[in-house]
């Protein structure tokens, strides 16, 4: 796999997780409404948690299982959110993302999926992308449609830290013509 | 996209280059170069364990940063003098400081203490992207260089990172 690449949009920049991440995402993942609707976020969230997340995403990054990236504002490096593929197996990984409460709204979900879709389409060469989605986080179903992800079924998962089953959409997107093409916005942030 | 420099990128990165050699300033070298000497240096920095960034758009090749040692002696191990081009018509859009941030948080990481880069003057956009980035400028070396048939001052500008 290649060097993991920095992804620029209008407004926002992904790039690599750092170190000195690991108090933006302690404040911004701690907040119950986050952990609530993802799969892997401890709530409460204990000390020390985003550190260790970080160690942990460097490891299953060093084997090539994940590529995480830092969800920043283009103009000052404000991390906002973070955004994986997870679980890299023959050209298919599931996508996840959380943007931080106070940045909701904004459309940072879409743009962040909309980039790293076609990084790993036409960077990565990727075949397809899953991802799931709690039936009761419409909006977050809606990123996915919005970049054409198709629902392909619904069933029980546990998606939330109370670890219980509840009703979840699946959806997948397959590399087509279209999503290997696309060209990328030209930044325009000062 | 901003990513690692590879060979396959060394012809862009002389085409992109040799602007600078043949109509400006900004760098003192004075003949343009080919792919292959690009490829060279590319390795050479790669070889230092110093990072070269690319900034791609649209499969073309519109920037690259990258930082050489600033001096072999032993003491310098830790400073380094940093460089980035961009593409004619792609500067002031924002890729520059995202290029340079990079490269930046790269050396950082790297245990990288002093970065220093050398702007031929005079050169207000290279100015104002070290400035934003946290540059000062330490030196000012009148007439150091001669291109084009007259004397160029070169000023240097200095970030030390934690």
């Amino acid at each position: 796999m290649m060097p993991q690449a920095t992804l620029l949009t209008d407004q926002l920049i992904l790039r690599a997780l750092r170190t000195s991440d690991a108090p933006a995402i302690q404040i911004l993942a701690a907040d119950e409404r986050i952990a609530d609707t993802t799969a892997n976020i401890p709530h409460p969230y204990p000390e020390g948690a985003a550190q260790h997340w970080l160690r942990e995403v460097a490891e299953k990054m060093a084997q090539g299982e994940q590529v995480v990236f830092a969800i920043t504002s283009a103009g000052d490096d404000e991390l906002l959110g973070c955004i994986s593929l997870m679980d890299i197996q023959d050209g298919e990984a599931e996508l996840g993302y959380w943007v931080g409460v106070p940045y909701w709204g904004r459309g940072i979900a879409s743009a962040a999926v909309q980039r790293l879709v076609r990084h790993a389409f036409q960077d990565l060469h990727m075949r397809c992308l899953h991802a799931r989605v709690l039936a009761r986080n419409p909006a977050s179903a809606k990123v996915l449609l919005r970049q054409d992800f198709r629902h392909t079924e619904s069933k029980a998962s546990s998606c939330g830290y109370r670890r219980q089953q509840e009703p979840t959409d699946y959806f997948e997107l397959v590399a087509s013509a279209e999503t290997k093409e696309g060209l990328e916005t030209p930044i325009l942030t000062q | 996209m901003i990513r690692p420099a590879e060979n396959r990128d060394a012809e862009a990165l002389a085409q992109l280059y040799n602007y600078f050699v043949v109509d400006t300033v900004t760098t003192f070298e004075t003949d343009p170069i080919d792919g292959e000497e690009m490829a060279k240096r590319v390795v050479n920095v790669e070889d230092s364990g110093l990072p070269w960034l690319v900034l791609e758009q649209d499969k073309e090749i519109i920037g690259y940063a990258c930082a050489v040692r600033w001096k072999g002696r032993a003491a310098y191990q830790h400073s380094v003098e940093s460089t980035i081009y961009l593409a004619q018509g792609c500067a002031g859009r924002g890729l520059g400081a995202a290029l340079y941030n990079e490269l930046i948080a790269q050396l950082s990481a790297l245990g990288v203490h002093c970065v220093l880069a050398g702007i031929a003057q005079p050169n207000e956009q290279s100015v104002a992207l070290h400035e934003k980035l946290g540059f000062n400028k330490v030196a000012h070396f009148a007439e150091v260089g001669r291109k084009f048939d007259r004397w160029v001052d070169v000023g240097y500008w200095q970030r030390l990172l934690s």
